[in-house]
């Protein structure tokens, strides 16, 4: 636009009017790239502080803290099923909805004798996910292993055919805690999602709080290092930088044109 | 050879007839600017340097795409540095990137449509 105008004004004068609505716009992109160069600042100063003193991981989940697992005895001829319901929430089951803070979770576990003999087993459930996000309301006759967070029952004998469920009831805390994952995120702790298996998995989603949901995206994002962010911060305030000094520069040459323009030298 | 049209007021002349005037349109500028001035001016106006400008400037970096990617990858990442403190947990370090990418995305449409809606050229 500027060589078009400024070759073409010494032989079509109309262009003057042209020209001063190109100084128009250029003083709005102007003003436009200034304000960016000064964000543009401000988010580095922001990208340094996250490069350079990152966050700390406070490190929360337990380093001994594995993906949830069935503990049970395991045997061929015991068949074993896990449900869950929520009870705040109607009964229904609760692996299908977002369990919220303050609500009852009902989990049934069945063993059932599909062999020929007679079975004795031990009945045990791991809640340590589980308990991360709520309390043992009602243990349904077991004990829970403070340490290892186990809920145990007496040994079992089944005969054939012969099936046995154990009830326990877990409240959700008032105030679903942010706490973060910690660096030992590869289990499944403080993901939002209770997990426990027995026989089968049973995972319940939480509506955790807002500062997770940016956690989760935050490590959804592809992890890059410092260089690339060097090179990013590096083309961003060369390009801007220069875009805002070319339209300054333009500027202030349209004005020296238009004021020779006035003096009729052109 | 002066022609003044009010609808259209560029004339078609050659490219050197064109190439001349502005060669000497601007030597008589950049003889009134200060060293500095006159040694960018000269480095902008360069041939080659000014098209990649300007194409540049008219596409991928367009005023509202950088400000906005610039607004976008200042609050963002402040954001999100801010809640990654307070509950411990460490950034990807890809935060102000994606989030500048996001800005850019948000000035290009908004350029898009403010040219569908309005009529003007993009």
């Amino acid at each position: 636009m500027f060589r078009k105008i400024v070759s073409n004004l010494p032989f079509s004068p109309a262009l003057v009017g042209q020209l001063g609505f190109y100084v128009k716009r250029l003083r709005k992109e102007e003003a436009t790239r200034k304000l960016s160069l000064i964000f543009v600042i401000l988010a580095l100063i922001v990208q340094s502080l996250i490069v350079f003193q990152p966050s700390e991981s406070a490190n929360a989940a337990s380093a001994n803290r594995t993906a949830p697992k069935d503990v049970s005895q395991s045997i061929n001829s015991l068949i074993k099923t896990k449900t869950a319901t929520n009870i705040s929430q109607g009964f229904i089951d609760a692996s299908l909805v977002t369990a919220r803070a303050g609500d009852q979770i009902s989990y049934t576990i069945t063993v059932e004798n599909t062999g020929i003999n007679t079975i004795s087993s031990k009945l045990e459930d791991e809640l340590a996910d589980v308990l991360e996000y709520s309390t043992l309301n009602d243990n349904g006759g077991g004990v829970l292993d403070q340490k290892t967070h186990i809920l145990s029952w007496p040994d079992i004998t089944l005969n054939p055919k012969d099936k046995q469920n154990r009830t326990f009831t877990v409240k959700l805390f008032e105030t679903i805690p942010a706490t973060a994952r910690g660096e030992n995120n590869n289990t499944s702790s403080y993901d939002c999602v209770m997990t426990n298996a027995f026989g089968n998995t049973t995972n319940i989603k939480l509506a955790c709080p807002a500062p997770k949901i940016i956690e989760k995206i935050s490590t959804d994002l592809p992890k890059i290092g410092i260089s690339e962010n060097i090179l990013f911060a590096f083309i961003i305030v060369t390009v801007t930088a220069f875009l805002y000094a070319r339209t300054r520069q333009f500027k202030k040459e349209l004005y020296l044109i238009r004021s020779i323009i006035n003096t009729d030298i052109i | 050879m002066s022609h003044s049209n009010t609808k259209n007021p560029y004339i078609n002349l050659s490219k050197k007839k064109l190439g001349d005037s502005y060669s000497k349109a601007m030597k008589q500028i950049q003889g009134e600017l200060p060293t500095a001035s006159r040694k960018f001016s000269k480095f902008l106006h360069n041939k080659y340097i000014e098209k990649t400008a300007d194409f540049i400037s008219q596409t991928i970096a367009r005023p509202n795409a950088i400000l906005t990617g610039a607004v976008f990858a200042f609050i963002i990442p402040l954001f999100m540095y801010v809640v990654a403190k307070n509950i411990g947990y460490t950034l990807s370090g890809f935060e102000t990137i994606g989030a500048f990418a996001l800005g850019w995305v948000v000035g290009i449409v908004y350029d898009y449509l403010k040219a569908l809606f309005t009529g003007k050229n993009i």
